[in-house]
């Protein structure tokens, strides 16, 4: 054979060895697979200058993701590291271990969710006296040392809600407002501003929007479906349910549609389930009154900077509220479709 | 330079293609198999740098455990040994988390890993302000430190497991992510390793039929003409090797053998040509013998003369003449002995009783002029010999030898055995005869004649035509030699011609 051909053949072997070697490089299992499961800071970062927690009730409300996404936005804006804590379910012990660990750890500063402010203060203050600058988030602990406290408004919030049950009932209501509790009987300030908030924002309905009754759910879905059920067969003259909690809002609409009193109940909910979207879309309920926990999350860590750079930082951020109703659902239908619920 | 490249790559240039082709075969085999270790470990590393970082929180649990255990140890006996580990165990805790905080980066686990060691600070110093304490006998002091301590230890265990559990659930995803992927990788390396064996079969194979199908053809071809067959067609390869050379080698070989061959029939055939035409010309000449005895013969017609002379021979007897009858008589024999077919044979002593005849008549005709002298040493006389074969050599030497001198001329006939053959002589005592002469006689030498000189001559003198060439000729082609006769002779010293007869032959030979 000639020399030529022989060399062809050994070159195409040896060229598709190498393809070979090469694509199974490329396909290398053990290439370091380091995009971690959940959050996408990781260590892309060099040398951050704060080390922050931010501390949350729990870890399965995507009201509290959001709280997160906002919050690992700004730590990459700001060059910050975040650590954000969380028990799995609500629990008051839990969330204040992680309140007691974030000042064992000593911490840059703390940006944490107010379970029972009672409960909350004390830790609190231990914080700030250990230098550690404490933040709240959506929910405060006025009393206590915290610097700041970013959130919403509970006032609003009662306001809003108050202004689309009117709107849903066309000025003619009576009301059961569900609080969020965390005990049945826990005398919850930020809760009450809300119902102040609504009543002041029902006043121009001169009583024809009434508050019939207030209850305060446990944790969880079910217990707003329980308070819904004694409601509705003790009070049948409720024809209008404001929630003030995403899962409460859920489940008191559950009850509703499961007693056929679609329609003849108005629900007007808290937050931006994807499922209260739907509901909304489907004219189950109203309407909700919606936060922006992203923004929260952003601003509570900026807060945080903020008091490390410049030893000051403004004491109350509003992140604001706002009504969303079937007209207005449509972009936040296709933005939160993300959301985990 | 290039050319000594091209001769060194010229040169061996099987061994250069054999060792080219295996180590193909092997490095691809050899690449194949490290490319699987390779995979293998780096499968195993993985594994490992999966779990280091749990083994080694382990470790940091344990140090933590033990700090703790010789905190409580201490606080409840005082004992200075329990002092001691509590010290040991605390600097090992010290180190280990300093080396996790040079460690950590900033990921998820790294912040936990940082407040683990922040917290093993801080519960270093409760620690240790409990173990001050307690030495200072402060009793409410140390106990709120111990209970301080003791929170934050619960913390560490908290993060530490918190950790374990982040790592587990990362390393799984991470280890069926990887799973996955193994799949793929060995699928794709049993592929490359079959691909490898069928490639490497494949190639084997086809080189050792390249390389074998030379020799085998070469092979083939010496068998062939090993056997005989010499017409092989060309064997004819397009490599370059040593093979090649071989090839061509045989070729020239085969067909240098061809035209040996070829060119040795060629002469066999020649040679047969050549003895054919041999035996043509014997026979020829052989022929002609037998024209000339013929024709010698056909000259001579003595039946007449013969009868004539009986008749005379008988007047003579009636008419009283003796004498006469006698002689009549002896020509009448003379004349018979004439008669008999030269191509017969006689025996010895028929031929020399013929002698006898005749020198009766010449003597009875030139009176004493000529002495016979008959000199017969042998019994030996039934030898078979042609006829009319003496007599003219007794004629020559009368006529030649003696014919000249007035008396006193000899002629003697001798006959001697010598076993194995018998000689005769007659020699005479007159003229002899030179050297050439002798020659031309024995027909050695030939001078251009005028006429036939060994064929019909009657001479002068002679009674027959028939000369000493003819009975030479006859004597050798009885004989089948060419030596059976000799003359020595010297000019005026007279003439000796010696027949010498083989003894053993007994029956007639037909020339």
């Amino acid at each position: 054979m000639s020399s030529k051909k022989k060399f062809v053949i050994i070159f195409a072997t040896l060229l598709l060895v190498l393809i070979l070697f090469t694509s199974t490089f490329v396909l290398n299992p053990f290439k370091s697979d380091n995009n971690s499961l959940d959050d996408k800071f990781a260590e892309g970062v060099k040398k951050p200058d704060y080390h922050f927690v931010v501390i949350a009730p729990n870890s399965y409300d995507s009201f509290w993701s959001d709280v997160k996404k906002g919050a690992f936005i700004a730590a990459k804006d700001l060059n910050v590291a975040v650590e954000f804590n969380s028990p799995r379910f609500t629990n008051l012990e839990e969330e204040l271990q992680y309140l007691n660990i974030a000042i064992a750890s000593n911490v840059d500063g703390i940006a944490t969710h107010v379970l029972d402010e009672t409960m909350f203060t004390p830790v609190i203050n231990n914080a700030i006296k250990n230098n550690i600058p404490v933040v709240t988030v959506e929910s405060d602990a006025k009393n206590s040392d915290r610097i700041a406290y970013i959130g919403n408004n509970n006032y609003q919030v009662g306001s809003v809600g108050g202004k689309m049950i009117a709107d849903a009932t066309s000025g003619n209501a009576k009301v059961a407002i569900i609080l969020n509790g965390y005990s049945p009987d826990s005398g919850d300030v930020s809760q009450n501003l809300r119902v102040t908030g609504f009543k002041e924002a029902v006043k121009v309905y001169k009583g024809k929007v009434h508050v019939e009754a207030i209850r305060i759910s446990g944790m969880g879905i079910f217990s707003a479906g329980e308070i819904t059920n004694e409601l509705i067969t003790n009070n049948p003259q409720i024809n209008a349910i404001f929630c003030t909690n995403p899962r409460d809002t859920l489940g008191a609409t559950q009850m509703v549609v499961d007693l056929n009193k679609v329609g003849q109940i108005k629900v007007v909910g808290y937050g931006n389930y994807t499922d209260v979207l739907r509901y909304i879309d489907k004219g189950v309920i109203y309407g909700s009154v919606v936060s922006n926990p992203i923004d929260m999350g952003y601003n509570c860590i900026k807060a945080l900077v903020e008091i490390k750079k410049s030893k000051r930082t403004s004491a109350y951020v509003d992140t604001g509220v706002y009504a969303v109703t079937k007209a207005n659902i449509g972009s936040l239908i296709n933005s939160t479709d993300n959301n985990t619920n | 330079m290039m050319t000594f490249i091209s001769k060194f790559i010229k040169k061996n240039r099987i061994r250069k293609k054999l060792i080219l082709y295996f180590m193909i075969t092997t490095s691809l085999m050899a690449a194949t198999s490290f490319y699987t270790y390779y995979n293998a470990r780096m499968l195993l590393n993985h594994m490992d740098s999966l779990f280091v970082s749990n083994i080694s929180l382990n470790e940091l649990q344990d140090t933590v455990t033990s700090v703790q255990q010789n905190l409580e140890s201490y606080l409840d006996t005082k004992h200075s040994d329990s002092l001691r580990n509590f010290l040991g165990s605390k600097n090992a805790l010290q180190q280990l988390s300093k080396e996790i905080i040079d460690q950590a980066d900033f990921s998820t686990n790294g912040l936990l890993l940082r407040d683990i060691s922040s917290m093993i600070h801080t519960y270093l110093d409760c620690a240790d302000n409990a173990v001050g304490s307690k030495r200072a006998r402060d009793i409410n002091r140390y106990i709120a430190y111990y209970n301080d301590a003791n929170k934050i230890f619960g913390y560490i265990d908290v993060y530490i497991s918190k950790l374990n559990n982040e790592l587990l659930k990362e390393n799984t995803v991470k280890y069926y992510v990887a799973a996955n992927r193994i799949e793929i990788v060995q699928r794709i390396n049993i592929a490359i390793i079959l691909g490898v064996i069928l490639f490497n079969l494949v190639f084997m194979l086809w080189i050792t039929y390249r390389t074998t199908k030379p020799i085998i053809k070469l092979s083939q071809a010496a068998d062939e003409i090993s056997r005989g067959n010499f017409d092989v067609p060309e064997v004819s390869f397009d490599t370059e090797d040593e093979i090649s050379v071989m090839a061509n080698a045989f070729n020239k070989m085969a067909s240098s053998i061809r035209e040996h061959i070829d060119s040795l029939k060629e002469k066999a055939l020649l040679q047969n040509k050549l003895k054919e035409q041999e035996l043509q010309n014997l026979i020829m000449k052989t022929h002609l013998k037998e024209a000339e005895l013929q024709a010698l013969q056909s000259q001579i017609n003595p039946h007449f003369i013969f009868n004539t002379l009986n008749t005379g021979a008988q007047i003579a007897m009636m008419e009283g003449a003796d004498k006469t009858c006698y002689f009549i008589e002896n020509v009448a024999n003379l004349f018979r002995y004439n008669l008999k077919k030269l191509d017969g044979s006689v025996s010895l002593s028929e031929e020399i009783s013929n002698i006898g005849t005749y020198i009766f008549i010449l003597k009875t005709r030139f009176t004493d002029r000529i002495v016979f002298i008959q000199d017969i040493q042998t019994e030996n006389l039934d030898i078979q010999m042609p006829c009319m074969i003496l007599q003219p050599i007794v004629e020559n030497a009368y006529i030649h030898g003696i014919g000249n001198l007035e008396s006193g001329g000899t002629i003697t006939l001798s006959v001697k055995d010598f076993i194995t053959y018998i000689e005769i002589t007659i020699s005479d005592n007159g003229n002899g005869m030179d050297e050439q002469k002798i020659q031309q006689l024995l027909g050695k030498l030939v001078i251009v004649p005028t006429s036939e000189s060994n064929l019909v001559e009657v001479k002068k003198g002679h009674t027959t035509g028939i000369g000493m060439g003819n009975v030479i000729s006859r004597l050798n082609l009885f004989f089948g030699q060419d030596d059976t006769v000799s003359i020595i002779s010297q000019p005026g010293k007279g003439t000796s011609v010696s027949i010498k007869i083989p003894a053993n032959i007994k029956e007639n030979i037909h020339v």
